[in-house]
């Protein structure tokens, strides 16, 4: 185990049982199956897929929310696998999670101060310290002057200002790890960059390793420095992110790049040349590759017989297609 | 598709002509001006991109247009022309018999979702055409299976559930819904937002299509500048209720009139071109008591003192503009 490193998962499967009949076994959601990555201190990484493709439930077992079926974590130096959800305490207290819907996320019947002090309640932190963390924290997202937002419930607040406290929320106890769950996708785009500045200047001042999970590759490259795309839970490309914008070789990132427009008046006559489809159903997932079906590449006897393993054609690419072998 | 249909169809001038069109609402703060003083044209087969943040009116433009408003209405008036006919005058049954999807019909936000879970899907699409017995049911069953052919459904579909179809495929059936009755103008309220990308692309793909083929008029309603290029003609840009810009796409696109409209397209992070994005500090007035002059004063990085009073709508080129830079045309 190395020391710059902060999260270490290796083949991780999460499976979901299906309702069982009696003794009858119906069977498993394979919402991650086989997914294998590292993350160092202080680093930002993007994981990039659509609906369905299991980048949420990957972070929720991150974060010890669900049990995993198989494989490693390794979370500063700790060993996750085979712990039951209320065991992972410990982890949950050294990563910050921003979720998805800000107003979701808060306590409608809380205030700022009440919202912000609830997880070093829980914590036990010192309570001399709470006022000045509070504050602290407030004056880092910029929700000021502090005394004017400390009282205010969430309803009060705009969209950006309560992503602001969230973000609050996620940095209070200091964590070592903060998730984000699609963190701007219901806000409008000019607060969005805004609150990606944010979480950039937040993690370069904290030294913080960021897990950034988005379904718009348009907004990684404002982000992170990799990128980790997922299909029909397999991750089937790893890399730098202008790798993925110049030079993407998994046939499903190229059909991402390819379906993302970027605002032209030229859009209005051209047709975009993308697999037909949807993502396969996780139940009964198709042999061999999953994008195979779609794929305009498909190798057959080969690409719907056997499952791609994990090739490196330049040196850190990772790439899960026989197109490399 | 049959010739027989294209062929009827008015191809000169204005298909849609709203004058001053006003929508406000009541609530517990006070009256909101969802919709303040909109006018704009629209010729046949043109497509139009009604962009704007949430809360900017966008929707409730498509609503006044279409007439489908909640109870708490406090005013709604204007003028609406819909293919020739003043349609504001219209009684609202003759407005519902007349205009409400046989002219114009709307694909409203998150509709996959809204589909009814226990009738077949295809019984769903043919209904507009079995109300007031506009057409037997074999017609309308037929007319469904066309209509399934253009969205790019298989025809076994029509005698399957919702809940036997993808999202993509629902949200296929909804646009058939929206074409079934021929309508002149489709307003697509953020057809493809709740969709995978790729599946985004596909869909836009077939309403691209469509539009060439049938000749339609769309009204794209969307928060997302990149995919509103995918189908606009012209766009219009809302702000606080007001339409602030009316420009051609080759404008807006490279180049916006209104500071607004510019800082908007400033802010929309790009795949392809190396470009920092910028945000707009601060946050769209209330529309209950939004201020005097400009809407957008406050934020605006070119304010003076003109922008008090609130500026008309100038002319600049072919695009409108409703900023006093430019008083001067």
């Amino acid at each position: 185990m190395q020391d710059d490193l902060l999260l270490s998962i290796k083949d991780l499967r999460t499976w979901f049982e299906l309702k069982r009949w009696g003794f009858l076994h119906a069977g498993f959601v394979r919402a991650v199956d086989g997914v294998s990555f590292q993350l160092g201190r202080g680093e930002a990484v993007t994981v990039v897929g659509e609906s369905g493709s299991g980048k949420t439930t990957l972070v929720r077992t991150i974060l010890g929310l669900v049990r995993l079926t198989g494989g490693d974590i390794v979370f500063d130096g700790r060993k996750m696998s085979g712990q039951k959800p209320e065991d992972l305490a410990w982890v949950r207290s050294h990563v910050g999670f921003v979720q998805q819907d800000p107003y979701g996320a808060l306590a409608p019947f809380m205030n700022v101060r009440r919202i912000l002090r609830e997880p070093l309640v829980i914590n036990n932190v010192d309570e001399a310290e709470h006022e000045k963390r509070i504050r602290d924290v407030l004056e880092e997202v910029r929700l000021i002057p502090a005394d004017d937002f400390l009282s205010k419930f969430p309803h009060m607040l705009s969209g950006g200002q309560q992503q602001r406290l969230v973000i609050a929320r996620a940095i209070i106890l200091r964590p070592k790890l903060i998730v984000a769950d699609e963190p701007v996708s219901m806000l409008d785009a000019s607060v969005r960059v805004e609150i990606l500045e944010l979480m950039r200047k937040v993690q370069a001042s904290h030294n913080l390793s960021v897990i950034y999970i988005t379904h718009d590759l348009s907004s990684v490259r404002y982000f992170s420095e990799r990128v980790f795309v997922m299909y029909a839970a397999k991750m089937v490309e790893k890399t730098e992110v202008n790798e993925v914008v110049h030079n993407p070789l998994h046939p499903y990132t190229q059909a991402l790049l390819t379906a993302i427009p970027d605002p032209e008046p030229e859009n209005a006559d051209k047709f975009r040349d993308v697999p037909p489809g949807e993502p396969p159903n996780l139940i009964n997932p198709p042999t061999g590759c999953r994008f195979h079906p779609r794929c305009p590449h498909m190798i057959k006897g080969l690409c719907d017989v056997e499952d791609p393993p994990e090739f490196e054609p330049t040196p850190g690419h990772f790439v899960q297609c026989w197109l490399y072998k | 598709m049959s010739d027989s249909r294209k062929g009827l169809r008015a191809t000169q001038g204005a298909v849609l002509d709203t004058e001053d069109l006003y929508l406000y609402f009541r609530a517990s703060s006070g009256v909101v001006r969802a919709v303040d003083n909109v006018s704009f044209k629209l010729n046949y087969g043109r497509s139009l991109a009604i962009v704007g943040e949430s809360g900017c009116g966008k929707t409730s433009l498509a609503r006044a247009i279409l007439r489908v408003l909640p109870r708490n209405v406090d005013t709604y008036k204007g003028r609406v022309v819909v293919d020739g006919d003043d349609v504001m005058k219209f009684s609202e049954e003759r407005f519902r018999q007349e205009v409400r999807w046989s002219k114009i019909s709307m694909v409203t936000q998150a509709a996959m979702n809204s589909l009814n879970p226990v009738l077949k899907v295809g019984y769903q699409v043919a209904e507009p055409l079995l109300l007031d017995n506009r057409a037997s049911k074999q017609e309308a069953m037929a007319r469904a299976a066309e209509t399934f052919g253009i969205v790019g459904i298989p025809e076994a579909f029509l005698e399957r559930y919702a809940f036997e179809l993808s999202g993509g495929m629902r949200q296929r059936a909804i646009i058939a819904m929206a074409l079934i009755a021929n309508p002149l103008i489709v307003i697509l309220d953020e057809p493809t937002s709740a969709l995978d990308t790729l599946t985004q692309a596909n869909i836009m793909n077939a309403l691209k299509k469509i539009k060439k083929d049938l000749q339609l008029t769309y009204i794209f309603i969307t928060h997302d500048i990149a995919t509103s290029s995918e189908l606009a003609d012209e766009v219009i840009c809302m702000y606080a209720g007001q339409m602030v810009e009316h420009s051609k796409t080759d404008r807006f696109y490279r180049e916006p009139l209104h500071p607004y409209a510019r800082m908007l397209m400033a802010s929309v992070p790009t795949l392809r071109v190396d470009k920092k994005p910028q945000f707009i500090s601060g946050q769209p007035p209330s529309l209950v008591s939004p201020p005097q002059g400009c809407r957008f004063a406050d934020r605006c990085p070119k304010r003076f003192d003109r922008c008090q009073e609130e500026p008309p709508l100038f002319t600049h080129g072919d695009g409108l503009v409703k900023c006093w830079l430019y008083e001067r045309g």
